[in-house]
């Protein structure tokens, strides 16, 4: 096999696995925060493509730009479920979690099936066909502008977190929630930002993934998949955990579809994510490890 | 079987919690919690004579299935709450393993059940020996995990398992091959196998593995502290709730005829086997029969008259009164239903003739 093949197949894996970092980024900061496993997280991304999808087809903004309406947007939907809903199940056993947000998952797959209708949009820009050359590979430029979408949000996720007075407030929540309300935090506050941030930052992945994904009601239900896989294998509530986790199973799929089959690629992801488990049952990384 | 009745008889005398069985000679057919039940039970033997009409006939053989399916999901997910979201590959394996028997060797759907439900037992002990040692999230998206790995496998080994195209079961209409004219006798068969489904679930429930698998479900340290082996209960709850999930699921492709790998291990499928538990009411008995009653003829019907005005709406309503019940309900609709059971049996005539008022169970 040639070199040339390896470098394309790692480039082909990294930018898959840059999209799932930035969903799993979201999800994992909602559960590090809230405590909270959000089974329609994929919903959120599907969501965030829709409404990328209709601001560009109604302004002819370019979809990357549409970032600044699908965030916001979705940080409402974000706040709005943490507010009136996830507060009811904080706390609550892991049944009562997983059930309640696959009952919303149903609801807006199904609201999404209902309100757009089941045809596949496509959305169509001048470089959605294009690769950039570099020398032994290629590299397709809708997928490369994700990635750096992803590296963008990702490094200003931590950045809030690390030097902001609000970013500070939500680590002390995410380490301990008890002794954060004691010293004057307002975690109910705290909770809805979280919450919308995930969600944010998941429909930010539904705008960057748009240039070469259809926008169907089931496009969220593969990448919430592998978001739960990710988050498991870099330990629930690990924001860098949930980075590399997604960069190993985008790598572990892209090998899978070369040496595999194309239809089965994600074996491979899988297979990983089960060795991981039966070798650190906690995943890779620390659980609940500040920032 | 025989096992479990000899557990059965030992704990009711190692465990005086055990309701003592009713043989009291006071205990007559006049008696309002004998007839009801046999009433009831005339209802379901005649009810295809009542609704006469296949469409509903359809809803009804669909309904007695997810019961079936979710009283052995039940099993794990609700006695032991091992919350399984990977119950389709048990079913799944059902469906293939007698399909493919009868497709390569001609092998009768009543054999190949038992084969399916053993395939099932040997898979889920190997799925057990990973996903045993981890809690809550974590075993929750470990299963869902497998049963996508079962999922590719079943793609990816097209040669044996027919691929993503699925399997056809071949059209042989006789008793011998469990297939039959019409979708009435299929009714029959699959009230059958709900009763004894039901008759096993009660045995289980009072049986000393039924009193392990709810110490071990409340609390597992407290279980291991009092001694209780957690992962023979854990690997004994799988291989039992496996193998009759397995068994449904060979009923299932006989009634259905076909079976894809994307549909039956769909991560979809096997929430819809903890759904009905969830809905009706975890870890008892009649929960599952009554989450499929309400659930099953809500999706069937509201997507056959409003699925072409509004495609979607009925898993909006079903993710909606899922919602409703965690929220409100979270021990599920059992409880409403039984309180209004029992109050009716005091309105009946003949209450009070076991001399005893009280409840039952």
């Amino acid at each position: 096999m040639h070199l040339s093949t390896v470098l394309q197949v790692v480039i082909n894996g990294l930018l898959i696995g840059g999209v799932y970092a930035l969903v799993s980024v979201g999800l994992t900061l909602l559960f590090g925060v809230v405590d909270i496993v959000n089974f329609a997280h994929g919903e959120f991304l599907m969501l965030g493509m829709y409404t990328t999808y209709w601001t560009w087809s109604l302004s002819g903004m370019d979809p990357i730009v549409t970032l600044i309406v699908s965030m916001p947007v979705m940080f409402v939907v974000g706040a709005l479920v943490q507010k009136y809903l996830f507060k009811y199940i904080m706390g609550a056993p892991s049944l009562t979690q997983i059930f309640l947000t696959v009952g919303l998952q149903f609801v807006l797959q199904n609201g999404a099936l209902m309100i757009f209708g089941p045809q596949v949009h496509k959305l169509k820009t001048g470089y959605s066909d294009l690769a950039i050359h570099l020398g032994l590979v290629a590299v397709s430029t809708p997928q490369l502008i994700a990635f750096v979408i992803t590296i963008i949000l990702s490094v200003l996720l931590f950045l809030f977190l690390s030097s902001t007075d609000l970013g500070k407030a939500m680590k002390a929540s995410q380490q301990d929630r008890h002794t954060a309300a004691l010293i004057g935090i307002n975690t109910d506050r705290i909770f809805w930002i979280a919450a919308g941030i995930s969600a944010a930052l998941t429909g930010a992945a539904g705008t960057a993934i748009i240039a070469y994904t259809p926008v169907v009601p089931t496009a969220g239900a593969t990448f919430g998949l592998m978001a739960y896989i990710t988050v498991i294998l870099g330990s629930l509530g690990n924001l860098k955990g949930a980075v590399l986790g997604g960069l190993i199973l985008g790598l572990a799929e892209s090998f899978g579809i070369q040496f595999i089959s194309a239809d089965a690629g994600r074996l491979l992801s899988f297979f990983i994510f089960i060795v991981v488990m039966l070798i650190r049952p906690q995943g890779l990384f620390a659980a609940k490890e500040s920032v | 079987m025989d096992n479990v009745k000899l557990e059965s008889e030992k704990a009711m005398t190692a465990l005086p919690l055990a309701a003592p069985p009713n043989k009291d000679s006071s205990l007559a057919v006049i008696n309002p919690r004998v007839y009801m039940p046999m009433i009831g039970l005339a209802v379901l033997a005649l009810l295809p004579f009542i609704v006469n009409n296949d469409y509903f006939l359809n809803i009804l053989n669909l309904v007695l299935l997810f019961a079936s399916v979710g009283i052995a999901w039940n099993l794990l997910g609700g006695y032991a709450r091992q919350v399984s979201l990977g119950h389709g590959i048990f079913f799944g394996i059902g469906a293939y393993v007698s399909t493919l028997l009868q497709i390569n060797w001609n092998i009768s759907p009543w054999v190949g059940m038992i084969a399916g439900g053993i395939v099932a037992v040997a898979v889920g002990f190997i799925i057990g020996l990973g996903v045993f040692r981890l809690r809550g999230h974590y075993f929750a998206i470990s299963t869902i995990a497998f049963s996508t790995i079962v999922m590719l496998l079943f793609v990816k080994f097209y040669k044996i398992t027919g691929g993503a195209q699925g399997l056809s079961v071949p059209l042989k209409n006789s008793f011998l091959m469990l297939q039959f004219n019409g979708k009435l006798p299929y009714y029959y068969v699959f009230l059958v196998m709900m009763l004894a489904m039901i008759f096993l679930a009660r045995a289980i429930e009072r049986s000393r593995l039924g009193y392990y698998m709810v110490a071990m479900g409340q609390d597992e340290q407290a279980a291991k502290a009092i001694g209780i082996n957690i992962p023979r209960v854990k690997h004994t709850a799988l291989a039992i709730s496996a193998f009759c999930t397995a068994i449904v699921g060979t009923l299932y492709v006989q009634y259905m005829y076909f079976v894809e790998p994307a549909g039956i291990f769909s991560v979809t499928m096997s929430v819809e086997f903890a759904l009905v538990s969830i809905v009706g009411g975890l870890g008892t008995v009649f929960g599952p029969v009554l989450g499929a009653f309400i659930m099953k003829p809500v999706v069937t019907l509201t997507n056959d008259y409003l699925g072409n005005v509004l495609p979607g709406l009925n898993y909006t309503i079903y993710g909606f009164i899922l919602i409703l019940v965690i929220i409100l309900r979270p021990n599920g609709l059992i409880g409403i239903f039984s309180v209004s059971y029992e109050y009716l049996l005091t309105r009946l005539p003949g209450y009070g003739t076991d001399g005893k008022g009280g409840k039952e169970s």
